[in-house]
């Protein structure tokens, strides 16, 4: 059965919409990220304008998130002070990305950009992720203690910078320079990616502001959830390509994914998780990587402007 | 130049068969749409259009046997857009160069009774601005490659289209035809233009049009998107909360 995007201005199935919103909100839930650095992708090999997709899934990765924050809220997983300061960050990063992104988008280098940040990050962070995990994997297996990344006391020079501050939950004393940092570099690529961060907020609180794995997911979730219900504001108010139909087709299968999503990373380790988030990630920056180095079947493209008969 | 030259055509193409038959009257060709006003409704994935027409007086001429020939054209609005080329640069592909088309139609079909050629000459069509090649794209510098690229990728999109044979005479004086109308086919005025041939000579022209506009609910979508920008992003994150909301209640008792 097919329904009319009417942002898209293009005609799709609504049960391929649907499981795709379904698969990737099924992982949001487990990882604790938003899902949108697949699902993003996805809509673009769908042939979803890369403008659409990325504005839309920025509501989509709201509706995920907030469904998995609430859960992580009533099992008190979520450092809310440590979300609020990175969710400041992330308020002003996403402000100067959909500006970003208007520039981009009218020189016609929106979708190129897209796609070597995507294979940049997704490459650099998926590599060292899988280091990681896997090492953690073998220590775990010789010793059998647990693959939790944080001994007590254990601060880098990262901690050290000024603006201190004290977050019980996590248990951490640390500068808030790069928490707000963190949480703007997050902004800025949820409103140019259509992502919602996770995947650079999750490794990056649990390497460098060494925040407990049990907190981490709840409180990305949570910076996750406002952040990108702002960028889908402004990206609505300033470029026009958030789709609402498209957007709610993929919530409907993505809460429900997620949720059942939480429910399975419960029950794994982890290392294991890690690992496992790694390989997807690894997966997605590869595809994207050999579309852009392996020569197009059209070398022309043709982009219509808005306005001319509507 | 081609104007007069079009005129001069045109005038040939009526004198002669008059000329050539003894007295009688020039047919004249009448043009009618199945229906004038296409609505993309929430489940649209493209839908077809049925063209007919008449030609009257056409008995006069030939009697009983099937003499005519019709081209119908579809044109739909102008658009503006950019053709960009890709080209390799440090190991990746990047749009280098771009041409904006300034005015270009957003799609065109011509369907014919029978192929072009058999219908009348090439000089015949061009005159009258028929056909694929006659297409009017206006585009930066006049620039051949860039336009033929431009022309290929609607091909491919099925917005610039070519039907031979897709009309067909009920009777000697009466044809239809079906045009598919795609699922991607441009918002706005369309023009359809009917000519009627005979012996490679033009007879007479016909001039017809209908709109192809968003219904009720898809209509206010795209116009509150477009001048309601902040509401519709407020009003899209609020249903998106919602949604998140009710499914971690239905979940919780899982």
């Amino acid at each position: 059965m097919y329904v009319y995007l009417p942002i898209a201005e293009m005609s799709v199935n609504i049960f391929v919409l649907l499981a795709m919103g379904g698969a990737v909100g099924f992982l949001s839930g487990m990882f604790g990220v938003g899902g949108g650095f697949l699902m993003t992708p996805l809509l673009i090999f769908y042939n979803i304008p890369p403008a659409v997709a990325v504005a839309t899934e920025a509501a989509q990765v709201a509706a995920s998130s907030f469904s998995g924050t609430l859960a992580n809220l009533r099992r008190q997983t979520v450092d809310i002070k440590l979300g609020l300061v990175l969710l400041c960050g992330g308020l002003v990063g996403s402000t100067i990305g959909v500006q970003l992104f208007r520039i981009l988008r009218s020189l016609g280098q929106l979708d190129l950009v897209i796609s070597i940040l995507y294979v940049v990050f997704l490459g650099g962070i998926g590599t060292l992720m899988l280091i990681e995990s896997l090492n953690a994997i073998r220590k775990v297996k010789k010793s059998g203690g647990s693959g939790e990344m944080r001994k007590p006391g254990d601060h880098n020079w990262i901690h050290g910078l000024p603006l201190k501050m004290k977050f019980k939950r996590s248990r951490l004393y640390l500068s808030a320079i790069p928490v707000l940092a963190l949480g703007a570099l997050v902004g800025i690529l949820a409103s140019i990616m259509g992502v919602g961060g996770g995947f650079i907020m999750v490794p990056a609180m649990i390497y460098l502001l060494k925040v407990p794995t049990n907190v981490v997911i709840g409180t990305s979730l949570f910076q996750i959830m406002f952040v990108t219900a702002y960028t889908t504001v402004i990206q609505a108010h300033t470029n026009q390509t958030v789709d609402i139909i498209l957007g709610l087709t993929l919530i409907i299968g993505g809460v429900i994914g997620a949720q059942m999503g939480v429910r399975v990373g419960q029950r794994l380790r982890a290392e294991q998780l890690r690992a496992l988030l790694a390989l997807i990630v690894l997966a997605v920056c590869a595809r994207l990587l050999i579309d852009l180095v392996l020569t197009p079947d059209e070398l022309y493209s043709i982009q219509t402007f808005v306005g001319g008969g509507h | 130049m081609v104007r007069l030259l079009n005129s001069m055509l045109i005038l040939m193409g009526i004198l002669v068969p008059l000329l050539m038959t003894s007295g009688a009257a020039a047919e004249e060709l009448h043009i009618g749409l199945g229906r004038e006003e296409i609505s993309i409704g929430s489940d649209f994935n493209g839908t077809d259009l049925t063209i007919f027409g008449s030609v009257e007086d056409g008995l006069a001429r030939f009697g009983d046997t099937q003499h005519y020939d019709v081209v119908v054209e579809l044109q739909g609005p102008s658009e503006m857009s950019e053709v960009r080329l890709k080209e390799r640069v440090l190991g990746i592909w990047v749009n280098t160069q771009g041409r904006s088309v300034q005015a270009a139609p957003g799609s065109y079909s011509v369907s014919t009774t029978r192929p072009l050629d058999e219908i009348a000459n090439e000089v015949t069509f061009r005159g009258l601005g028929i056909g694929l090649p006659s297409v009017p794209i206006a585009i930066q510098n006049s620039d051949e490659e860039f336009r033929e690229a431009f022309k290929r990728l609607k091909l491919d999109k099925g917005l610039y289209v070519q039907n031979v044979g897709a009309i067909g005479f009920l009777t000697p004086v009466l044809f239809k035809a079906r045009v598919e109308i795609p699922a991607n086919v441009p918002i706005g005025s369309h023009i359809v233009r009917g000519y009627l041939f005979t012996d490679g000579a033009l007879l007479d022209t016909a001039a017809t049009e209908f709109t192809v506009s968003k219904s009720g609910f898809e209509a206010f979508t795209y116009d509150a998107a477009q001048n309601h920008g902040l509401y519709y992003g407020l009003v899209t994150v609020a249903l998106a909360m919602f949604a998140g909301w009710l499914a971690s209640v239905i979940f919780r008792k899982k």
